[in-house]
């Protein structure tokens, strides 16, 4: 898993949706070439381009019939409908025909009838499918976990066109050509149980938009929101620009590499068995480059740079074939087509999808993949008839092949406009971060994961103002991704935030940048200042691991015992306790701190010694003599470290303490008394509520004492628990003054889930 | 030892907890519970009407498992607190941060809006 860099928890989401991406492009593999053969051979070859046409057209029409339900239906409910009819429409049409490839010869009625219902179950049915899919994916995964996710689920379709494609020949000898169209039927419905699966355990991140609510609207103003978002979003008019020109302009490569192929194999079996090694090739060295290169790379280069990749890699194949109409320029330009298409662009698109707004993703993908691209499957089909009726003949070849020409113009169309293409995402994104919906809004900061995108970076700096900490600390995680000079000064900056949870998440957005890249001085000094001052713990900690883990080991120890000798005896405290949890030599480096002159940093070292491999007696023998100490300035810290270390040498000496004028010493010294010494413990309790409920030292108690809550064991802070929690309203409001951020502390305490 | 009974509604998952939620018993339930969310069980009705006694580190188990399922955009609806667990609750200053119902199927209604 770590080779994929896939979480444990993502394991099996990973598994079930890659299975569902993988089953699509095997039953397709498998039933369209059974489809196709069926068609060439029983109906004749000439009717094969106007097929291409047919299903684009078919398939605007099932788009059009999936978009009404899109986002108003939950995306697993849609996606069983749709893959059930297609599956049976499927079995119906094989019902249609003989198995025998002679049993319909020529254009007879079944065999049309046989064909229409293949092509209504591929155009309006399986079509969407895949769209269906990889809108549940989009639900399924955050952006940031899609740069790492999605090149793996990328490599489902390629094993699953592989193993489909291997199996063909295998199959069709056994079960009969058209029995393959059953095949089809079965991969599809086997989606079916995946995605109850998938329900049970994932049911709430499937329900769409607002659940329960959505489905009231009329089913076409539905479709017309669709519609009217995508007439109004650049973003998404520059994504189906993406789709028809990827179409359009693989059309004309596809033409001029077949023509060359053609030439260069003068018979169709050397032909075929060409195609044969190549498709081996491309996609097993596509597979590889997308398991371990292409998140990388999409990671690096960010999206937009990503949209522009095919059409640079078709301007520099187009150059080579102008050049030299040979073989190895034309397999140049067809496998750099291939392999940046299944990849980087492949990729890049699935990810910029996530620019659209959730609640409108479903209806735009329908839009896009359904529509728009079904439309460029046709003008590509119309360009290629066109190109071969006018050009075909001329035998010009070179920079003066008209085919050439129209592919570089083209092409070159395409790039001006993706070239835009990073700017215009980032608007789209930067409305994003405004939206009210929270998915919406975490997404988009997530989209700003553009490395060396002043703009991006910009948007960054907005958010990072954001009041929510959320998003602040959204925006940390992702400047810590971008790594660049500007982000991780912001970085240093988002260490002095507000939030405890913005700080912590900007050191460990520090702490992540590999020790090799150079960090700004300012970063360092902002996290020096979190590990002397930050009043957060697990702050000061993870600020202290950031220090330490970027020096090698011995410099670590030097810089550790520097920080020891501070001269302000607050931040020798902070120090300590942050080394508490470092995997330093803590006996060595804490010895000196037990005979601190101040028992704060004692109290402090004892417990950080407590827990530490060999620590133990010495830190015991500390403990004893700091509670034996008759100055009052060492009681407060000797029952801290008593409750932090769970251990007491001297109970009746730490119960006496309750005699104290202090009010935190009293809590303090009733809780030991709880805790340590036999009961009963009423008097005790009596005695800790008329201390909480007490106004006049509300203030210093719940800065000194409810800090020390969690510390103070189960027994005592239960029995205090359970007693406030029956005490007469008018007190029980007191003393909540005081336990009323219980809440709180218990948060700082807590180590933050990784998002 | 607390025992943890799974129904499902919906995309609601309804966990009833019988048994005393200390020291002893949370580690284990608070990993049970955890785990679920992370797995996809994100929307989360906890029924207490079994439970006889929340300790302070059952509020901790509490706390963690809401600061889990908020980072999941999930839904935590607690059902069936008897008054002092309420009062628990009050007094530490944690009820603003829950959704309390009164059955299991107000907290399961209060999940699917």
């Amino acid at each position: 898993m770590r080779l994929l860099d896939i979480r444990r928890d993502e394991a099996f989401k990973m598994v079930l949706t890659w299975l569902m991406c993988a089953l699509l492009s095997i039953g397709y593999a498998i039933g369209w070439s059974a489809v196709h053969s069926m068609l060439v051979k029983r109906m004749g070859v000439e009717y094969l381009p106007y097929t291409y046409i047919g299903i684009s057209l078919l398939g605007v029409f099932g788009s059009s019939v999936y978009l009404l339900f899109a986002d108003a239906v939950r995306r697993d409910r849609l996606l069983m409908v749709f893959a059930g009819a297609t599956g049976l429409a499927l079995v119906l049409a094989r019902t249609l025909v003989t198995a025998r490839p002679e049993g319909e010869k020529g254009f007879t009625l079944p065999l049309l009838l046989f064909f229409l219902a293949v092509f209504f179950a591929q155009g309006v049915g399986n079509s969407t499918l895949g769209t269906q899919v990889w809108t549940i994916i989009n639900d399924l995964f955050r952006p940031s976990q899609g740069r790492r996710l999605y090149p793996i689920l990328g490599t489902a379709g390629t094993i699953g066109g592989i193993a489909g494609g291997a199996s063909i020949h295998y199959l069709a000898g056994t079960l009969g050509t058209a029995n393959l169209v059953l095949v089809w039927a079965a991969s599809i419905w086997l989606l079916i149980p995946l995605t109850l699966w998938l329900r049970k355990r994932f049911g709430g991140e499937l329900r769409g938009r607002h659940a329960g609510t959505a489905s009231a609207k009329p089913r076409g103003s539905h479709l017309l929101e669709g519609w009217k978002f995508f007439a109004s979003s650049k973003m998404a008019a520059i994504l189906g620009f993406v789709a028809v020109m990827f179409w359009v302009v693989g059309s004309v490569a596809d033409f001029q590499y077949t023509r060359i192929m053609n030439a260069t194999f003068p018979t169709e079996s050397k032909l075929a068995g060409y195609y044969g090694v190549y498709g081996m090739v491309i996609n097993t060295s596509g597979l590889l480059v997308q398991i371990f290169f292409s998140g990388y790379l999409i990671r690096r280069i960010g999206i937009a740079r990503g949209l522009c990749a095919l059409p640079l890699t078709a301007l520099a194949g187009f150059a080579l074939i102008a050049a030299r109409f040979t073989f190895w320029p034309g397999l140049a330009l067809r496998y750099a087509w291939d392999m940046v298409g299944m990849t980087v662009q492949g990729n890049s698109y699935q990810l910029a999808m996530n620019a659209v707004p959730a609640a409108l993703r479903a209806r735009i993908r329908g839009v896009i993949d359904g529509v728009i691209n079904p439309l460029g499957g046709v003008l590509g089909g119309i360009l290629i008839l066109c190109l071969h009726h006018f050009f075909d003949a001329t035998g010009d070849r070179g920079w003066l092949d008209p085919v050439t020409i129209a592919g570089f113009v083209l092409t070159a169309a395409w790039f001006l406009i993706v070239s835009r293409s990073g700017k215009v995402y980032l608007e789209t994104v930067a409305e994003n971060l405004r939206s009210a919906e929270a998915r919406t809004a975490m997404d988009a900061i997530d989209c700003l994961e553009e490395p060396g995108n002043p703009r991006a970076e910009a948007l960054l700096d907005e958010v990072a103002e954001m009041p929510d900490p959320e998003k602040r600390a959204a925006a940390a995680r992702v400047r810590g991704a971008v790594r660049s000079r500007s982000s991780l000064l912001g970085l240093a900056v988002s260490c002095a935030d507000p939030s405890p949870q913005v700080r912590h998440a900007s050191v460990r957005a520090l702490a992540r940048v590999p020790v090799s890249h150079p960090l700004p001085p300012e970063a360092v000094a902002a996290v020096s200042r979190l590990v002397e001052s930050d009043p957060d713990l697990s702050v000061r900690s993870e600020a202290l691991h950031f220090l330490l883990m970027r020096e090698e080991p011995e410099k670590a120890g030097k810089l550790a015992a520097a920080w020891l000798n501070h001269g302000s005896a607050d931040v020798r405290v902070r120090i300590v306790e942050a080394l508490a949890g470092q995997d330093v030599d803590r006996p060595r480096l804490l010895a000196p701190c037990l005979s601190d002159p101040s028992p704060a940093v004692r109290s402090a070292a004892i417990c950080a010694l407590w827990d530490a491999p060999g620590g133990r007696n010495a830190a015991r023998s500390a403990l004893a003599e700091l509670l034996s100490e008759s100055d009052p300035s060492a009681h407060g810290p000797a029952l801290i470290a008593c409750h932090r270390t769970g251990a007491c040498p001297d109970a009746e000496r730490a119960r006496r303490m309750g005699e104290s004028a202090d009010p935190v010493i009293r809590v303090l010294a009733g809780a030991a008394a709880i805790r340590f010494c036999p009961g009963p413990h009423a008097a005790t309790l009596d005695a800790i509520f008329e201390t909480l409920a007490d106004e006049a030292h509300a203030g210093r108690l719940r800065a000194e004492v409810l800090p020390l809550v969690p510390d103070l064991g189960e027994e005592a802070a239960d029995a205090i628990l359970l007693a406030a929690a029956k005490l007469p309203p008018e007190s029980k409001s007191h003393v909540s003054k005081v336990l009323g951020e219980w809440y709180l502390v218990l948060e700082s305490r807590i180590a933050r889930p990784e998002p | 030892m607390i025992e943890l009974h799974e129904s499902q509604s919906g995309d609601v998952t309804v966990i009833s907890l019988s048994g005393k939620l200390d020291a002893a018993t949370t580690p284990a339930t608070e990993a049970r519970l955890v785990a679920l969310a992370r797995e996809g069980k994100k929307f989360l009705a906890l029924d207490f009407s079994g439970v006889s006694y929340l300790a302070s580190s059952g509020l901790r188990m509490l706390l963690v498992l809401t600061r889990e399922i908020t980072s999941l955009e999930g839904g935590l609806v607690l059902c069936n607190l008897d008054d002092t667990m309420k009062g628990t609750l009050e007094v530490t200053g944690f009820l603003p941060y829950f959704r309390l119902a009164s059955s299991a199927d107000e907290a399961i209604g209060l999940l699917r809006v």
